[in-house]
């Protein structure tokens, strides 16, 4: 980790009636990074980031954003912090730059500042040709763009995203994932909530997995997947003799399993990436023909699953 | 907690003014209905009657009536009369240009001198009903107080055991016509002055849309709640209680200048006079002050959007029926003008009448202005607790 934390929470709880919505979750975000918390939905992902940002009053532990403690400084705290909530929290009567302006202007800017920053904002999301229209006549996809340019146009320390792409097309997705991978470079620290998985991979720095309430892996994805001891799946298509193709990968170094399929022989092995040449000079010798390879790395899914015991999307 | 109140109000505002319903409310629809109304009612709220009398008596007694009962202070403002023959009265009433004649036989003074029965024939065109109900209540009223007069007469001569003098009787009929005239209920309401249909027809309907005009400030917390924006705005660091002020603020402005170009547009298009300028103005910010209280108080009962605007509409209509904003005050039924008292409009429309009646100040609109601020502010207190509550949930 890079630096003092931008982000340092402790021991967050809270209680709804009889469940425990958040139990004990804490970790840090540094500048730069993007911390993904991962979960399915109801696990307590959207109560984290609401006592972050002061939204919701804890039941216990401790927030700090850039230096100010939430308990002690919340105006500081909230200034320090870009939210963008889960769904589109915009003036659909006004136009866009009217709603950057003002959204601008509930964080302390004004004047020169505020204009040059609400014509880079619209810039960076692409949406300068439509500032002047209403938001309630953009697509869908532009009203997330400009949902999360508000809680960026102020340079925050914190950018916290609550599943920002619930609901959009995939070309909208990908310009809002392109814009969040952006903001690592700006020094940013990013704080972004999801149940999708490949999100996570592709946008995160760490993930935390969150599950009823509790975070119950966090680290990178590589540290997630060999702290669970997942192995590599290969699917190998090949002609010839599968049974001796089959022995022969069983007795490679790093192969766990070996079973002939239709068509082919699958394998469950530690770094299949390294052990593809040998695999492959294996299958030579023992007269089979390779036709096709397909390596399948343990992802943030099979960890989830791991851990327990479910799909993230159940 | 100011600068976010500014920056809420502003932008409420814009929202507003983008909204054609929204400005149709607040500034046309006020204007329109209040003219519709006002030339409904004949253009003009007090009671205006021409009458014919025909004096074929003219002695004491009858004088006692044409020139006491019809001439009277609260009369002589409403009623026209024309002293014509018994003959000219009927053809008056007959081709309408008189609302009702009286008639007064001759011997009229000499009957009720002897005690016999004081007739007076009232003639009615059957044009304007009340003005024909009214001449007949004057004259009964007249004859009853003959009655009255001629049995205490009696009375006090049948003690003294003496027949009456000349002098004596013409007494009874100057006491009969001192009896106070049934004119009460139009000289009470409207201090002896008329009350044109513009200045009162224009408050009235200002204050009845003032209420949809404002209910918007507190609806719009729902709004915001169900689209996310009010979550975003405390996320700001903007405090609840900034965002609440901001709103009431908005209401405020919008409901003020609405009342405002109300009195503009109907001083200028059908020369109103709503009466003095400070007085005016400081009832219409009270009076703006319980809108805002009472509607705001009323949405916070409700959950959603669709129960806030149920909510608002039936306390807007039923408030507006007992407070008179549809019908004149005076020609409500008694129990009906006290049950005005129980509402802010009621007592919003009694202080600006009475600043056209009276043609006072400041002190003519003490107590409307206090009762109204007094409601703002209860219902205000109660609808700011609720919204923080609902604010912060």
């Amino acid at each position: 980790m890079n630096g003092s934390p931008v982000l340092w929470c402790k021991d967050l709880r809270k209680r709804f009636k009889e469940r425990l919505a958040v139990d004990g979750v804490g970790f840090e975000v540094a500048p730069g990074e993007t911390y993904g918390l991962l979960g399915p939905n109801g696990a307590g992902k959207t109560t984290t980031i609401s006592m972050i940002c002061g939204l919701l009053r804890r039941d216990g532990g401790e927030v700090t954003v850039a230096g100010a403690s939430l308990g002690h400084d919340p105006g500081q705290v909230k200034a320090a912090i870009g939210y963008v909530p889960q769904d589109v929290a915009l003036y659909p009567d006004l136009s866009g730059l009217e709603n950057l302006r003002f959204w601008g202007r509930m964080y302390g800017l004004a004047g020169r500042d505020l204009a040059e920053r609400v014509e880079a904002t619209l810039e960076v999301v692409g949406l300068t040709e439509r500032a002047g229209d209403k938001v309630g006549d953009y697509s869908g996809g532009m009203q997330r763009r400009l949902n999360i340019a508000a809680g960026m146009l102020h340079r925050p320390r914190l950018l916290v995203l609550d599943e920002p792409t619930a609901g959009v097309d995939p070309q909208s997705r990908n310009a809002i994932l392109s814009n969040v991978e952006a903001l690592g470079g700006q020094g940013i620290a990013v704080l972004y909530t999801t149940h999708y998985m490949e999100e996570a991979e592709r946008l995160c720095d760490r993930v935390g997995i969150i599950d009823q309430g509790r975070l119950i892996a966090e680290g990178t994805r590589r540290e997630l997947v060999a702290r669970v001891g997942e192995r590599d799946r290969i699917e190998l298509a090949a002609t010839g003799d599968l049974a001796a193709l089959a022995a022969a990968a069983a007795r490679l170094e790093g192969v766990d399993e070996a079973s002939v399929v239709a068509g082919g022989v699958r394998l469950v092995a530690r770094d299949g990436r390294r052990l593809l040449p040998r695999l492959l000079e294996a299958a030579e010798h023992a007269g089979a023909e390779v036709t096709s390879v397909e390596l399948a790395e343990p992802d943030l899914e099979a960890v989830f699953l791991h851990l327990t015991g479910k799909a993230l999307r159940d | 907690m100011v600068r976010t109140a500014l920056l809420v109000a502003g932008k409420d505002l814009r929202q507003r003014l983008r909204d054609r319903s929204a400005l149709v409310i607040a500034f046309v629809a006020p204007f329109v209905l209040a003219a519709i109304i006002g030339l409904a009612f004949g253009g003009d709220s007090a009671f205006r009657a021409t009458y014919a009398v025909a004096d074929a008596d003219r002695g004491p007694v009858a004088a006692g009536f044409t020139d006491g009962v019809l001439a009277s202070p609260g009369l002589r403002d409403l009623v026209t009369v024309r002293r014509v023959d018994t003959g000219a009265a009927r053809a008056l009433v007959e081709r309408g240009e008189a609302d009702a004649a009286f008639l007064l036989p001759a011997g009229f003074t000499a009957s009720v001198q002897q005690g016999g029965a004081a007739t007076i024939t009232v003639l009615e065109s059957g044009e304007n009903p009340i003005a024909g109900q009214v001449a007949r209540s004057l004259a009964e009223a007249y004859a009853a107080e003959l009655a009255a007069t001629q049995l205490a007469v009696r009375t006090a001569l049948d003690a003294s055991g003496q027949p009456p003098t000349k002098t004596e009787a013409r007494r009874l009929g100057e006491r009969a016509a001192a009896g106070r005239a049934p004119v009460q209920l139009v000289e009470g309401q409207t201090g002896g002055r008329t009350i044109e249909a513009a200045n009162y027809f224009g408050p009235s309907m200002a204050i009845f849309f003032l209420f949809f005009t404002v209910s918007f400030g507190a609806r719009s917390i729902l709004a915001e709640r169900r689209q996310g924006t009010l979550r975003r705005l405390l996320a700001s660091a903007a405090s609840p209680g900034g965002v609440l002020a901001g709103k009431a603020l908005a209401a405020f402005t919008l409901g003020t200048a609405s009342v405002l170009v109300m009195w503009l547009a109907t001083t200028l298009v059908f020369g109103a006079d709503w009466g003095d300028p400070v007085a005016v103005v400081t009832l219409t910010v009270s009076s703006v002050l319980s809108a805002i209280g009472i509607t705001a108080l009323v949405v916070t009962l409700a959950r959603t959007d669709e129960q806030a605007e149920g909510y608002s509409s039936l306390v807007v209509f039923t408030l507006a029926l007992l407070g008179g904003n549809f019908v004149y005050l005076a020609q409500l039924p008694e129990l009906l003008q006290r049950l005005s008292l129980l509402t802010p409009n009621g007592w919003a429309l009694r202080g600006f009448v009475d600043l056209v009646a009276d043609g006072g100040g400041l002190s003519t609109v003490a107590a409307p202005v206090a009762v109204t601020l007094t409601v703002g502010l209860v219902t205000g207190g109660l609808a700011l607790y609720r919204a923080r509550r609902m604010v912060m949930a």
